[in-house]
């Protein structure tokens, strides 16, 4: 009997610890320390940027320190993104052998995708995917989403605005110029907004139900449960945060995850402890 | 210093080159692209330092190294033409 597993773990003003929960919980799939997983959190005030980004390339350094937040780098690529209270973070980890006639990646951008976008439409939005990984609401980006399929396991997460400061997110991210022109728009926050601004009726219960619902039905699970982390994956995130998601070397510097040696094999033991 | 972005179909791609007598001494390639598995990056930008600043030679490492990968949104071509744009200072 196939059970999807959701947690509502978060660390919101501890942004690296929850960002350092997001590789533990693809860690933890990928040893099958846990059944298939839907994570939701959310950040008080910080910056996340992608795996292959430069911090001062993408963000607004100055403002980022008048506001006091936090900036700290994920696992996966993409682009930059502002949180705050008003954006709900998803995650999803599940096995490997959900792609088993098609690749990973595909699998990801072509199935687990259609999570957020069922979950949006079922409560009246019309909700489209447009440039590959972009959630689009009346031509509006309301999530952006990456993933990874590093860990023996398909991980794939997204950031979702509700009513995030778009003041704060146009100014901390420098968009390039390029990037607009293309989008034939003159500033970022033309081209994104907040979900409540469209529906100011639905909660965030509704959304969390509204997903929990589309991966059920989605990825054919005979049961929902809610949990807690367990110890494993707790541990998992407390090294991974203390070795490297709480690191400047990590946040600032564009280091690779194979240049963290040592806790690859701290994971490989936690991992493999029976 | 050279350097040099690109937008590809998704996501922007920059490269930060620097050269010394004809090599390339150190490049960077950076930006909201998505390749798989992510590592590959590195790899590429170990294996394209001290090789001679030739187009083919350029080319047939970056080839190298992204054939293997998945690229969401981009092609080959688009790493070779940024790191070439990058290598001449454009």
């Amino acid at each position: 009997m196939s059970k999807l597993r959701v947690i509502m773990f978060e660390t919101p003003h501890d942004g690296y610890f929850n960002i350092a929960f997001e590789e533990a919980l693809a860690r933890a799939k990928g040893c099958n320390l846990i059944d298939d997983t839907l994570r939701f959190f959310r950040n008080k005030n910080a910056v996340i940027i992608g795996y292959f980004q430069k911090a001062e390339e993408e963000v607004n350094l100055d403002y980022l320190k008048k506001i006091d937040a936090q900036l700290i780098r994920r696992p996966t690529g993409g682009g930059a993104v502002y949180h705050d209270l008003g954006n709900l973070n998803y995650s999803i980890a599940v096995s490997n052998n959900r792609s088993k006639y098609i690749s990973p990646v595909d699998y990801i951008f072509s199935e687990l995708i259609k999570g957020p976008i069922n979950a949006l439409n079922s409560l009246g939005f019309d909700t489209k995917l447009e440039n590959i990984n972009d959630i689009v609401v009346n031509n509006r980006k309301v999530s952006g989403t990456a993933a990874s399929t590093s860990w023996n396991a398909l991980f794939f997460h997204g950031a979702m605005l509700l009513n995030t400061d778009m003041e704060r997110l146009s100014s901390v991210l420098k968009i390039s110029q390029k990037k607009l022109i293309d989008k034939g728009v003159s500033s970022v926050k033309y081209r994104v907004t907040n979900l409540f601004e469209i529906n100011n009726n639905i909660s965030v219960e509704d959304i969390i139900k509204a997903f929990v619902n589309s991966y059920k039905e989605l990825l054919s699970y005979d049961d929902v449960y809610y949990s807690i982390p367990n110890r494993k994956e707790i541990e998992l995130a407390n090294l991974l945060y203390d070795e490297k998601y709480s690191k400047e070397e990590w946040n600032f510097n564009r280091v690779s995850h194979s240049k963290f040696k040592q806790l690859e094999e701290q994971i490989n033991n936690i991992c493999n402890e029976r | 210093m050279g350097y040099c972005e690109l937008k590809a179909k998704k996501g922007l791609i920059r490269v930060s080159s620097e050269q010394y007598n004809g090599k390339i001494k150190n490049i960077s390639i950076t930006g909201d692209f998505m390749v798989f598995p992510e590592d590959v990056i590195w790899e590429l930008e170990k294996d394209l330092l001290g090789v001679e600043i030739n187009e083919k030679f350029i080319n047939e490492i970056v080839t190298k190294h992204l054939s293997k990968a998945k690229l969401l949104g981009s092609t080959i071509n688009d790493f070779v033409d940024v790191i070439i744009c990058s290598l001449k200072g454009e």
